[in-house]
């Protein structure tokens, strides 16, 4: 069924995401719609987020302790709110980060012979 | 306020506040602001599904839809209250009918007694290869033994002991503590009250080691044993409130039960109502005290239960062991031998957790039978409602499909319709429970008024009764609610959308094995089993009363005299009985007076061993019973020739005559004399008594319905020496017997007021109560069935019904095109036949094969009964087709033109 599906693919997506997010965040606090624009201006577009998904990644780093959120007024003058970086969350995406270069080196690794291959 | 509460707060605006954000994004780059916004919420997503699975970052997402599908399914449910209404009734009686019965069981198989650490007691059982040789001794077996089911394995068993063998167990060291108890039952007449009251004989250790305490006064405790100490009683708090008045001021008074006189020091706490459950104890005296025994003059005589408790850390196989050593020692050996060493005599000590439990062998067939016809019962209920909630699912097919339109996932949906269905289980349920109690306490009351003694089961719900309702109910919401869930995960979201209410969406265009017809005919085949089950035990009770039972039971009154109280001397007691029988005859309205040893249609009847007999000289055993002048003018049972026992011969064989005359039945003479009425004929008993035949009478049915008449000797009344009662007296009176009884109480009482009275009775409630069980089952299970066919007949009409309402267009249709009414009904009826049919043809082949757990309840009927299986088919169809007849004929009435329209 379609439920089992999407699971998968927001499963696939949500570590990805919660590293994008911490990273975002890295720079200084932002509010939802910033950090959504900031991922995808970063990834010249290629990242392109279903922007509901930001929302329970969100949450699940506050429920964590890896992010804090905050009242505060948004660039033009609207009240919003601001996810700011904890110190956990720091310490957390150093641990993400890794994990992540491990994992695409890996598949770096297992992709680039297939290359070569193709290029000969 | 906390972060999760304030974080979920914010969730919508949030959202709201993103979604402003990126159309004024989408503005400044040129879009209309309604282009904009489009281009916004396509980004963002389905906002309900990011809204709950934001919500479900936070935990407890579960148990607050859980919240919120039940008030919604609350407020549901009051928009139907019609519904609702009849969802939970029929809920609260399946369930309550099982509740009830359960209660029972539970009360007598799983609750343990009510005494300190009742898990460490074990009763103690001896075992053998062959039956004990007790010698001069006899063996007096009461039983003693917990859950006393008979068992038909080839080893000798039994529970009780000698006195010397019972001291040897006390000085075991493997064991924390025994007593020794013997049950007592005696006729007590203090206080203005008069009856039987049935006691324990008891050594001093009984109350210490189950720690009861008293309610007043003091308890048994050891130096009671002593012979030389005052002989003291203990009654319990039941016998205390009925028999005492509750008087408190009665410890320390003398009371006498028997013969016997005693100090009462105590009443026993009202939680300890004795060893056997729902069966309680009127009174506890020391063991020393029982008149007329001499333990240690026999120390082969087995009489004695024992129970003991484990010592703490020991097991009871090694307890086995140990003492199953020192059992075989002393009973091959010296002079408590009863067995030979190859007998291999061991001990066991099955649990005594459960107390004696003698309501366990006569309660459990009939209670589970019982139990499976309500468990059928629940199952039509659940059928019927699953119907219901499947019609109304589809009614609000158009609302399940605009859910998941906006979001919710198929499981979301799912989870709503259980929590509806669990909401309405659970309030069948707590009602259930109350009906429940209701139930078993009318049970235990018809029990009790049936039973040889008074029963006082604990039925109140325990956390048995709670864990088995809880769970029966849990069972039946998601039973009958899985149908309409799993039908909703097969809605097609245009087509439902679009469909106006009620018309298509439920048209039976498909299979014609759809569920809802499955759920009819499950509940058909059902309620077949049902009616057949119930048929056969009500053929069984009309056969039974409608035995030839060989004498007239109608205007008869029976009741025991007792004599202990008397202060007459052997010989006056010897007149007594013909004293009486004159009194008594004496009276307005009595048309004859006897008296025999014992009562008919009790249940028992008397053995005697005849050594030599009929023109072979046989020997053989036969039914025996003694008798005064005029039983048989009294029974109204013919004499077939010969003449009957009179005044004269009462007289010779009490005064040691040497003539003994009996008169025989017609199934003697058949077995014994190949059907000659010989008179003067002898027989021979094993004691070496001769009897002459003087007449022969016909057969009657003495023990129970039942039983056909075996040979039967009756023999002239006679007094044993030391034995008080004066057995049973049978009254025929010309008026209404119930309107003589305290008539001939008073004439009695009149004539001499230390006679006893007890048991009085007409014949006809004797035999009612003899046949309890069978009444219970047969008019438990009718009014089930009763319930079943209700049911089974409200969910055909709810079926047809609805499809009537479904197929309007349709009807409309065909009306318009020339279809004549009729044919227009029997579409219906054809329906509601072929349902029940196909439904009845399962029952019948689910009904031949259980109704053969019946057959050991069945008289003069057999399971494969083809009338009852005929007449329970008819029966439903019948019924089936009333319930059609309403949407039959709505069928019929339908305007062509106004179903049209209603597209």
């Amino acid at each position: 069924m379609s439920t089992k599906e999407e699971k998968q693919r927001i499963e696939l997506l949500q570590g990805t995401l919660d590293l994008l997010i911490l990273r975002t965040l890295l720079l200084g606090p932002a509010h939802g719609h910033a950090i959504a624009k900031a991922i995808e201006f970063k990834s010249d577009d290629v990242l392109q987020v279903e922007q509901g998904s930001l929302y329970p990644a969100l949450h699940r780093l506050i429920r964590r302790g890896w992010i804090s959120a905050e009242e505060g007024t948004s660039e033009n003058n609207r009240r919003a709110k601001f996810y700011r970086l904890t110190a956990r969350g720091r310490r957390q995406l150093v641990v993400e980060t890794s994990k992540w270069d491990k994992f695409a080196g890996a598949i770096a690794r297992i992709l680039r012979p297939a290359k070569q291959e193709g290029e000969s | 306020m906390s972060i999760r509460k304030r974080m979920m707060q914010d969730i919508d605006r949030d959202i709201a506040d993103h979604i402003a954000m990126e159309t004024q994004d989408n503005i400044d780059r040129g879009m209309s602001p309604e282009e904009a916004r489009h281009a916004a919420l396509r980004k963002f997503g389905n906002v309900t599904r990011v809204t709950e699975d934001t919500r479900s970052a936070w935990g407890y997402v579960w148990l607050e839809q859980l919240w919120q599908d039940l008030r919604f399914g609350v407020r549901m449910f009051f928009k139907s209250p019609g519904f609702t209404a009849v969802a939970v009734i029929t809920l609260a009686l399946g369930i309550g009918a099982n509740t009830a019965i359960f209660s029972m069981i539970n009360a007598i198989m799983f609750r343990t007694l009510p005494v300190k650490n009742p898990r460490s007691l074990v009763s103690i059982k001896w075992t053998a290869r062959h039956l004990p040789d007790t010698g001069e001794a006899g063996v007096y077996s009461w039983g003693g033994c917990p859950d006393a089911m008979p068992t038909p394995q080839p080893v000798s068993e039994g529970c009780n002991f000698s006195y010397p063998m019972f001291e040897r167990f006390k000085g075991e060291q493997v064991l924390s503590e025994v007593f020794a108890m013997v049950p007592s039952s005696v006729p007590v007449n203090a206080f203005g009250h008069s009856g039987r009251a049935n006691g324990l004989c008891v050594s001093g250790t009984f109350f210490s080691m189950l720690g009861v305490r008293p309610l007043l006064g003091r308890l048994l405790i050891a130096s009671d044993d002593n012979s030389s100490a005052s002989p003291a009683a203990v009654v319990g708090y039941r016998f205390w409130k009925t028999f005492l008045n509750g008087d408190p001021n009665i410890v320390g008074k003398p009371i006498s039960f028997g013969k016997a006189r005693y100090t009462l020091v105590g009443i026993a706490s009202p939680e300890f109502g004795g060893l056997d459950p729902g069966v309680p104890s009127d009174f506890w005296v020391p063991l020393t005290f029982q008149p007329g025994m001499t333990f240690e003059s026999a120390p082969k005589a087995l009489w004695l239960a024992m129970m003991a408790r484990l010592k703490p850390g020991v097991t009871a196989s090694q307890t086995e062991a140990a003492l199953s050593a020192m059992f075989a020692q002393n009973a091959t050996r010296g002079p408590m031998a009863i067995f030979k060493p190859e007998d291999l005599p061991g001990i066991e000590l099955p649990t005594a957790a459960y107390g004696l439990n003698s309501l366990r062998y006569d309660f459990t067939r009939p209670l589970l039978t019982l139990l499976t016809a309500v468990g059928l019962v629940l199952l039509i209920a659940c059928a019927n409602i699953a119907g219901l909630m499947l019609a109304r699912s589809k009614a609000r097919q158009k609302e399940i499909a605009m859910r998941t339109a906006l979001g919710a996932s198929r499981v979301r949906i799912v989870q709503q319709l259980l929590a509806e269905s669990m909401l309405l289980s659970l309030a069948g349920g707590a009602a259930g429970l109350l009906l429940g109690y209701w139930g078993a306490r009318t049970l235990m009351l018809f029990l009790s008024s049936n039973w040889s003694q008074p029963i006082d089961l604990h039925v109140q719900p325990d956390a048995h009764v709670l864990g088995f309702t809880l769970t029966a109910s849990v069972l039946v919401g998601i039973l009958f609610g899985l149908a309409p869930a799993l039908n909703s995960r097969n809605v097609d979201l245009t087509h439902a959308l679009k469909e106006t209410t009620g018309s298509a969406a439920g048209t039976p265009n498909g299979s014609w094995f759809t569920l809802a017809n499955g759920l009819i005919i499950g509940q058909m085949a059902l309620t077949v089993i049902v009616l057949v089950g119930t048929g056969l035990l009500v053929r069984t009770l009309t056969n039974l009363k409608n035995t030839n039972i060989g004498f007239d039971s109608k205007n008869l009154v029976i009741f025991d005299l007792d004599a202990t109280y008397s202060s007459r001397t052997a010989t006056e007691l010897r007149d007594l009985g013909p004293e009486i029988r004159q009194r008594i005859a004496g009276m307005a309205g009595v048309t004859s007076v006897t008296y025999s040893f014992l009562p008919l249609m009790k249940g028992s009847r008397m053995f005697a061993k005849i050594s030599s007999i009929g023109p072979e000289k046989q020997s053989g055993e036969l039914s025996f019973l003694p008798i005064a002048p005029d039983f048989f003018e009294t029974m109204v049972v013919p004499l077939v020739v010969g003449r009957t026992i009179t005044v004269q011969d009462i007289r010779e064989q009490n005064t040691g005559a040497r003539r003994h005359v009996a008169i025989v039945n017609q199934a003697f003479v058949r077995r014994y004399f190949g059907n000659q009425r010989r008179l003067g004929d002898r027989f021979r008993t094993a004691d070496n008594n001769e009897f002459e035949i003087i007449g022969v009478v016909g057969d009657m049915r003495h023990e129970n319905l039942r039983d056909a008449s075996l040979p039967t000797v009756y023999v002239p009344i006679f007094n044993i020496p030391g034995f008080t009662g004066l057995g049973t007296f049978e009254v025929r009176t010309a008026i209404d017997s119930k309107s003589l009884m305290s008539a001939i109480r008073a004439e009695v009482s009149h004539f001499d007021s230390n006679l006893l009275v007890t048991n009085m009775k007409t014949q006809t409630e004797q035999i009612e109560q003899n046949i309890y069980q069978e009444r219970l089952v047969a008019r438990l299970s009718a009014l089930f069935t009763l319930v079943a066919l209700i049911l089974a007949c409200v969910g055909v009409h709810g079926r047809l019904s609805y499809q009537v309402s479904m197929r309007t267009q349709e009807i409309g249709v065909r009306l318009a095109l020339g279809a004549q009414r009729g044919n227009i009904a029997r579409i219906v009826l054809r329906q509601a036949f072929a349902l029940t049919s196909i439904g009845a043809t399962i029952g019948v082949i689910a009904a031949l094969g259980l109704t053969r757990f019946l057959q050991s309840f069945l008289y003069g009927v057999k399971t494969t009964d083809s009338w009852t299986i005929a007449t329970a088919c008819l029966l439903l169809l019948g019924w089936a087709l009333l319930a059609s007849y309403i949407p039959a004929r709505r069928a019929m009435r339908i305007d062509p033109m106004e179903a049209l329209r209603y597209e």
